[in-house]
């Protein structure tokens, strides 16, 4: 393991200390494999190897376990469940537009197929002084079985979806809570502003979901948010800070809590 | 690039249980990585923001121990390691 380390650079320090913790951390990996304790330890070996996988040596072997898609068994999605769940997202979305009459709204989908990652958006995302709904789910599947049924049968997928839905008039959205500054990383102004509405939205001050009895008394015209595991309201938006990083932006939001005070009739 | 980058250092800068400089080097490294080790650090920290604290403190700790070349330091990482990893409870 000596050989391996030869081109540390002077952080790492001797070599012998990195295989040594590589060699312990290996045979943890060898004995089982549960998923996400095992991911912690390995991505924080290759995080003080600098990222890369070359410092990490004999550990990398453990990585593609984690990319391998199988949908055809009880823990990963199948197609049919994940169009389940696109679907899910779509039709609250429209009931929430035609229920506020809201106008704009935006959805967005990773899914894991086959190993691959996939990302879809669409529609436009709520405007800014706007109330907005945020809503959607994250799931990971990760085998937490023996290595060497993992490596049998690699059952590790991944989904989220996110919706972002600009409340109309009628339904009055007032603020319900302390305004806080989120701050938001993008491709472009959009995608920083989707990404920032969205943490935020799953936070647990925001979570609509997630806070004592409110799945079983949800605001009145959501309706049933039980394919979801965040939500929340916001009875307004605004960007406050941005810069422009060159292969990125960076935002900061303004966002101030809201709920539903009234539901007219449809 | 894609999004995964950017939802990835999303989910770091806006937790403030780490410490700006913990945020600020987590920023940096997460720039630096392959993208399957992104791939893999973006889904289960989209999942369970809360392992950042996890991977934030075992981070420092063996940049710290590497650092000394210590071994005894190690040796109480591994154990620490070992510990966790057989603690109850699915963090995801």
């Amino acid at each position: 393991m000596r050989g391996e380390n030869k081109d540390s650079s002077p952080e790492l320090g001797p070599p012998d200390a990195l295989a040594h913790l590589k060699g312990a951390e290996k045979n943890f990996f060898s004995r089982s494999f549960r998923g996400a304790r095992e991911l912690i330890v390995l991505l924080t070996t290759i995080f003080v190897a600098h990222g890369g996988l070359a410092e990490a040596g004999e550990l990398k072997k453990f990585l593609p376990l984690l990319r391998e898609g199988k949908y055809d068994n009880e823990i990963g999605p199948s197609p049919a469940q994940a169009a389940k769940r696109i679907l899910a997202l779509q039709e609250k979305t429209d009931s929430v537009l035609a229920a506020s009459g809201g106008k704009a709204a935006l959805i967005r989908h990773s899914l894991e197929i086959n190993g691959a990652d996939g990302q879809s958006v669409d529609g436009e995302i709520p405007s800014e002084k706007a109330s907005v709904l945020a809503f959607g789910s994250r799931q990971l599947e990760l085998n937490r079985g023996s290595l060497e049924e993992s490596i049998e049968n690699p059952s590790q997928s991944y989904w989220s979806t996110d919706a972002l839905v600009e409340m109309g008039e009628k339904m009055s959205v007032v603020p319900s809570g302390e305004e806080m500054v989120v701050t938001g990383y993008g491709r472009n102004r959009e995608e920083a502003i989707v990404n920032a509405l969205t943490f935020a939205a799953q936070e647990y001050k925001h979570n609509i979901l997630s806070g004592p009895g409110t799945k079983d008394n949800l605001l009145e015209g959501l309706g049933d948010m039980g394919d979801f595991d965040f939500a929340a309201i916001f009875d307004s938006y605004e960007v406050i800070g941005e810069e422009d990083e060159g292969n990125g932006f960076l935002l900061k939001l303004k966002l101030v809590p809201g709920t539903v005070k009234k539901t007219e009739e449809q | 690039m894609n999004n995964i980058i950017f939802e990835t250092k999303t989910i770091i800068a806006n937790r403030h249980d780490l410490d700006s400089a913990d945020r600020e080097r987590l920023l940096k490294i997460v720039e630096a990585l392959e993208p399957e080790v992104l791939s893999a650090f973006w889904k289960l920290i989209s999942v369970s923001p809360e392992s950042l604290l996890k991977i934030n403190e075992l981070f420092k700790a063996k940049e710290q121990a590497l650092a000394s070349g210590d071994l005894a330091m190690i040796d109480k990482i591994i154990k620490t390691e070992s510990e966790f990893l057989q603690e109850d409870g699915n963090i995801v």
